[in-house]
């Protein structure tokens, strides 16, 4: 019943007016396909940023919180373009994004890593808790900080290849 | 022709014909070109930026560097040989594709532009540093007149932003390129 109503629903966008503009288009779908990859460059490099801080290997002379704050707001700009690139996207071919199930799948783990930064943000870019090269102020706090780090890594890897697998299923 | 001649060997390789007849393994190798290749991009890029002075400004070049350079080489070897994967899963269609030819001759240009900044610009990357005051030995400082060590410092300094703006325009074009080719080109994946 729900499937129904979702290809019902790909159905009814595919034959709105912008949505015949996008498919019957040369030049929008690349376009906007290149700028979904330069987004999720930018989105995955400050990820690695991130990660790569919390396991001691990048920017280790300043608090974890200035790193996090600097690679967040570039983040959350990489993630309106995404969200916006994706709509583009999604419009143009309903059917094949929103019915498909590697979508659906990326989207999970698009949401996974958001809470994934959430976590961070809220346990580890606290400046009261904030720790630089060579002091741990808490080995448990250290331990979730490199285990997050991980994590977000996996889940980003996973976004991308759902992004990709999205064009063979 | 004699190209051609490689290329078809190439795509009839045991290595061309799996990728092309299974059902995953295209996909599986263009999601790790994917991967390699936005990592690549986004690290390199950081590095253009921090040069050109738009990021990261209060930290020193020479160590953002050796953090990020590392993960950008190593990309960059994943992105290439996945990249090869592909291309020799359809080589004589993809070498005779317009976007494809412009990538490779872009991919040429910054691999010199590359080596310029390696040789050139790294041995003076402390000239970016925010804290940084002599650009110079001071032997040379020494046998230099103030207006000269003036435009010297400027002279390099310029050059290395304009490699990096140059590297800035190089990837994104490369990137734009490969996007382009799987528009313009009909696969012989079988999935």
């Amino acid at each position: 019943m729900r499937n129904l109503t979702l290809n019902q629903f790909c159905l009814w966008l595919e034959d709105t007016p912008i949505s015949q503009y996008i498919q019957v288009s040369d030049w929008i779908v690349p376009c906007t396909q290149i700028i979904h990859i330069f987004a999720v460059s930018a989105a995955l490099s400050v990820a690695l940023m991130i990660s790569l801080r919390l396991l001691g290997l990048f920017a280790t002379e300043k608090t974890f919180s200035t790193i996090f704050d600097r690679c967040w707001s570039v983040f959350l700009t990489a993630l309106i373009i995404l969200l916006i690139s994706g709509s583009i996207l999604i419009v143009g071919e309903p059917s094949r994004s929103l019915a498909n199930e590697t979508f659906q799948l990326k989207m999970l783990l698009l949401v996974a890593v958001l809470g994934t930064l959430r976590i961070i943000k809220v346990r580890l870019a606290n400046p009261k808790i904030d720790w630089k090269s060579g002091y741990t102020p808490d080995v448990g706090v250290e331990s979730l900080g490199k285990a997050l780090s991980f994590i977000l890594l996996f889940l980003l890897t996973g976004v991308v290849f759902a992004g990709r697998w999205i064009a063979y299923t | 022709m004699e190209l051609d001649g490689l290329l078809k060997w190439l795509y009839e390789t045991a290595m061309a014909n799996s990728i092309r007849e299974n059902d995953w393994q295209f996909p599986m190798i263009e999601s790790v070109h994917v991967l390699a290749v936005t990592v690549f991009l986004g690290s390199i890029i950081w590095v253009d930026l921090r040069i050109l002075g738009l990021a990261h400004k209060d930290r020193s070049l020479r160590r953002f560097t050796k953090e990020l350079l590392p993960i950008t080489w190593m990309m960059f070897v994943v992105a290439f040989f996945s990249g090869f994967a592909l291309f020799a899963s359809n080589a004589v269609n993809y070498s005779h594709n317009l976007y494809f030819q412009l990538k490779i001759l872009i991919l040429a240009l910054a691999g010199i532009n590359m080596l310029v900044f390696q040789m050139w610009f790294s041995a003076r990357a402390e000239a970016y540093d925010p804290s940084h005051t002599a650009r110079l030995s001071l032997e040379q400082q020494a046998n230099m007149g103030r207006i000269r060590q003036k435009l010297h410092e400027i002279s390099f300094f310029w050059s290395g932003k304009w490699s990096a703006l140059l590297s800035v325009l190089i990837w994104v074009s490369v990137i734009a390129l490969g996007r382009w080719i799987g528009f313009s080109i009909q696969p012989t994946f079988a999935g």
